[in-house]
């Protein structure tokens, strides 16, 4: 992932995707993305 | 007992776009128009009038464009482009279809209200092709390809994150941002290895350009490498991606990237911290 703190903005590749819902279990696992979401949400970006 | 009369907040938000009426007419005086262009005949003079209303109205919703759901835009899009057709101005017609990402055939179908979109050239979209600016400086390119990527405009150069399956349609998306003499880029971050993010990178790589990834990545790319999209049009017979891309940098904690006036702050999510182990 990528944050630019300055704008508040943090790209998060496929982290997260809007139209699909959760990433690929195949490749990641569900406690590695509630974690990864738990980090987000503790980063409070302003967009992601 | 009278209720105290309120202001009108002219200040506040509005929770609508001042150019939804413009939005609905245009749409319906293009759906009174014929989608494959002028007739032998030549256009009545109502016929001609709608479609002047109608493209007056789309190219003013258009030019709203983020004020709208990406999925009311297609169809926008789609009649704005029959419109240009029944008044014979083909090569915007043209270049509006490919806007709507509805396959050059779409002035014949009725009205598409979807964010997504798949043609066997294009391959799917999720929405119809737009760029923004959530920041100053900071410029998002999203659905010229299946997956989106991101320009960061810095003092000391442009920033990439991503690139998109196919050189081309990062090529395509710096033209419409203005940015189409900027590349080869100064940095390319890479989030991960699927082909959807990587494909394009040859349209941004240059002799001078850092290309920074996750310590995991090499091998993930490996592995990605021997996999193909899941179905054949997934990113379209126009797409030549490229598989084989190779990081200069490689980062296994989190790491500050100060660009010019801009700092990045990359981080390691779950899987990209498991692979580096």
């Amino acid at each position: 992932m990528v944050h630019l703190p300055a704008s508040g903005l943090l790209f998060v590749g496929d982290v997260m995707m809007p139209y699909l819902g959760v990433p690929f279990t195949a490749e990641g696992s569900p406690e590695g993305l509630l974690k990864t979401m738990r980090y987000i949400r503790g980063l409070a970006p302003g967009s992601l | 007992m009278t209720w105290p009369r309120r202001k009108p907040n002219w200040t506040r938000p509005r929770p609508w776009s001042p150019a939804l009426p413009q939005y609905f007419r245009g749409l319906a005086l293009a759906g009174l128009l014929p989608g494959g262009g002028p007739s032998e005949e030549g256009a009545t003079f109502a016929v001609n009038a709608r479609a002047d209303q109608a493209i007056a109205d789309l190219e003013f919703v258009l030019a709203a464009r983020d004020q709208f759901p990406a999925a009311l835009l297609r169809a926008a899009y789609q009649g704005l482009a029959r419109a240009y057709l029944v008044l014979g101005r083909k090569q915007q017609a043209a270049e509006t279809l490919r806007r709507s990402g509805l396959g050059p055939a779409a002035t014949d179908r009725p009205s598409t209200f979807t964010s997504f979109s798949m043609t066997a050239r294009d391959g799917l979209r999720l929405s119809p092709p737009r760029v923004f600016t959530p920041a100053p400086h900071v410029h998002v390119a999203q659905s010229y390809d299946f997956g989106d990527f991101t320009f960061i405009d810095t003092s000391a150069g442009v920033v990439a994150i991503d690139a998109g399956t196919s050189p081309d349609r990062v090529l395509a998306a710096m033209a419409d941002l203005g940015l189409e003499d900027r590349a080869p880029v100064s940095h390319l971050i890479l989030t991960h290895s699927h082909f959807d993010h990587i494909g394009g990178a040859a349209a941004l790589r240059g002799p001078d350009t850092q290309v920074i990834a996750a310590a995991g990545f090499p091998a993930e790319a490996e592995r990605q490498s021997h996999s193909s999209p899941p179905f054949r049009y997934l990113i379209g017979t126009d797409a030549r991606p490229a598989f084989d891309v190779r990081p200069d940098r490689l980062i296994s904690e989190q790491t500050s990237l100060v660009v010019g006036d801009t700092e990045f702050v990359l981080i390691l999510s779950g899987v990209a911290r498991r692979q580096t182990r």
